[in-house]
């Protein structure tokens, strides 16, 4: 019993990470039709860019984490502008297959860059945990998490929905050419898109690998933030809030209970076969959008 | 306010659409612009709101001109700034955003503190909207989505408006109310409007000025009350003969063989 509870609340501390990098993955795919499939790669690489910062720099913590956001922010602003902006008019399959090529040429760069082995992140949270009523243990950092990726929900959901900026993201998904018409300007609303991405891959990148380390092994994310936004449905973003800290809790109980009889594995593998098993019944997600159809 | 003067237009720079024609809209005019399926009336809006970019397509001859500057070349955000609003054909209401979100994307390129107010006018002239302001647009008629999308215009502040076949699809009455609603709003805020139109009678019972479209080019212009009065538009467009009584299928093919030169 207090095992099962523990394992809970930390699959449910990861999930809330998968759900922030999700909604940058989903805002892309909202607003261009673009799957990014170089969103895992840009977490890792703001990890390595924050452990720069502050292990080889020195650069004081709260310093290095605004740095680090406004490199993802950075990065963002140069991905949609420098790289994308060249392909406008292309075939959305070939921006997609850019993003993957993308996404190798930055594994590139972070080998030669910062090498193979693991590194360890610089400790963001003090060691120790709380147990409350003899029943659950949480160490400091899960409630870290918790907190953190909850607070960075609701900002962006007020974001999402209470600003103009929102309002122009929210009608350029719906249809580009008539926001256009209406005279928001499409490619700016573009380029907002993939900062708020990239300052929420960067989120999770510093938050995420300070229980895993760092290490390019850590872009599998992007795959489960994928999955996940796979699952909720491609553009709900309520729908990827529920979803990734359910993926969370079943990923750490599939870990703890279904490893042991088969030898492992089986914790990157279940969400997987949830997605498939989510695809074939409901092929645009749980939560996601049905074409709004009437005759 | 708005001068056409010898535009042709292109796709993917081979196929001519429009033929080289000059039009002009008067400021607080109201003109039409009729024309059979595929004379190239959408064209001819995308080309003044600059949507033909999206499109690849381009004037590739002649200038179009608002209030003395050049548009040819701006994005469909720029000359939507300028203050040409274009209601595009098929009713593009964001789909999955309620009606007053609907309405409040207009008002995003301005920006400052009239919103309110904006909003507010928008539903005296579309009372039908208030009763509706937070349901998702997707789902309502067709008559209401495009009310909602001459609403969304119109808190652009435009000084005029693109029309592209507002009457298309919609129950005859509602069409009759919607017009009214726009001659009120022409009449009132003193927004030009060119109105695409296959519908020519109400087209024509609704402006000052019309143009006749076929195959890219003009063939015919005056204002409304004397194209209404010319012969063959009674009988092609109006579908009305000399006695006034429908004429057969026969006459009909003969007469569409005979109207090339007009
Ligand atoms: N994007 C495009 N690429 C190539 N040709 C096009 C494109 N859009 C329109 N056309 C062609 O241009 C011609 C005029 O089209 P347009 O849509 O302007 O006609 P229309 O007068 O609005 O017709 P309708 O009454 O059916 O709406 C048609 O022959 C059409 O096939
Ligand atoms: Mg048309």
């Amino acid at each position: 019993m207090e095992n099962i509870l523990n394992y809970i609340i930390a699959g449910l501390a990861n999930g809330c990470i998968y759900s922030l990098v999700a909604i940058g993955f989903v805002l892309i795919y909202k607003s261009s039709g673009i799957l990014n499939f170089a969103q895992g790669t840009i977490v890792i690489l703001n990890a390595f860019v924050f452990y720069s910062f502050t292990i080889q720099l020195g650069i004081p913590m709260v310093i290095a984490i605004l740095l680090t956001l406004a490199f993802g922010a950075l990065l963002g602003f140069v991905i949609e502008r420098f790289i994308l902006d060249r392909l406008i008019g292309q075939p959305i399959l070939a921006v997609i297959i850019l993003t993957l090529a993308f996404s190798e040429f930055l594994k590139g760069i972070m080998n030669l860059g910062w090498g193979t082995d693991i590194l360890s992140a610089p400790q963001l949270f003090p060691r120790g945990n709380i147990t409350i009523l003899n029943i659950v243990t949480l160490d400091y950092s899960r409630i870290a998490f918790l907190v953190i990726t909850f607070f960075l929900i609701i900002i962006f959901a007020i974001f999402y929905n209470k600003t103009k900026i929102g309002l122009a993201m929210k009608a350029t998904s719906d249809d580009t050419i008539a926001a256009g018409s209406v005279g928001i300007r499409v490619r700016r609303v573009f380029v907002v898109t993939w900062i708020i991405s990239c300052i929420t891959a960067a989120a999770g990148g510093i938050l995420v690998t300070n229980v895993m380390g760092i290490h390019i092994q850590v872009a599998e994310i992007g795959f489960k933030a994928m999955a996940v936004a796979l699952v909720g449905g491609l553009q709900s973003l309520p729908g990827i809030i529920i979803i990734g800290p359910a993926m969370g809790i079943i990923e750490f109980l599939s870990a703890a209970y279904l490893d042991p009889l088969v030898d492992g594995g089986m914790r990157d593998l279940v969400p997987f076969i949830i997605l498939l098993i989510v695809l074939i019944f409901r092929p645009s997600g749980i939560f996601g959008w049905k074409h709004i159809e009437r005759i | 306010m708005l001068q056409l003067v010898n535009v042709e237009v292109r796709y993917h720079e081979v196929i001519l659409v429009i033929r080289g024609i000059s039009l002009e809209v008067q400021p607080g005019q109201i003109v039409s612009l009729l024309g059979a399926n595929g004379a190239g009336k959408t064209t001819i809006l995308k080309a003044i709101s600059g949507i033909l970019h999206h499109e690849d397509g381009k004037v590739s001859e002649g200038f179009v001109n608002f209030q003395g500057r050049r548009i040819d070349k701006l994005e469909p955000y720029a000359t939507a700034e300028a203050g040409i609003l274009h209601v595009m054909e098929g009713r593009r209401i964001f789909e999955h955003l309620s009606v007053e979100e609907n309405l409040l994307t207009g008002a995003i390129m301005h920006g400052n503190g009239k919103t309110h107010s904006d909003l507010e006018k928008v539903y005296t002239y579309f009372p039908k909207l208030a009763s509706v302001r937070k349901r998702t647009a997707g789902y309502l008629s067709g008559g209401e989505q495009q009310m909602v999308v001459i609403g969304r215009a119109l808190m652009g502040r435009p000084k005029l408006f693109l029309l592209d076949e507002p009457s298309l699809g919609i129950a005859p009455l509602l069409i009759k109310e919607i017009f009214d609603i726009l001659n009120a709003i022409n009449r009132d805020e003193g927004i030009s409007m060119l109105v695409v139109e296959q519908n020519a009678r109400i087209a024509l019972d609704f402006s000052n000025y019309g143009y006749v479209l076929e195959n890219g080019r003009i063939v015919l212009d005056g204002p409304s009350d004397k194209i209404k009065q010319n012969e063959d538009i009674k009988e092609f467009y109006l579908g009305l003969s000399e006695l006034g009584s429908r004429r057969s299928y026969k006459d009909f093919k003969h007469y569409s063989r005979r109207k090339r030169w007009l």
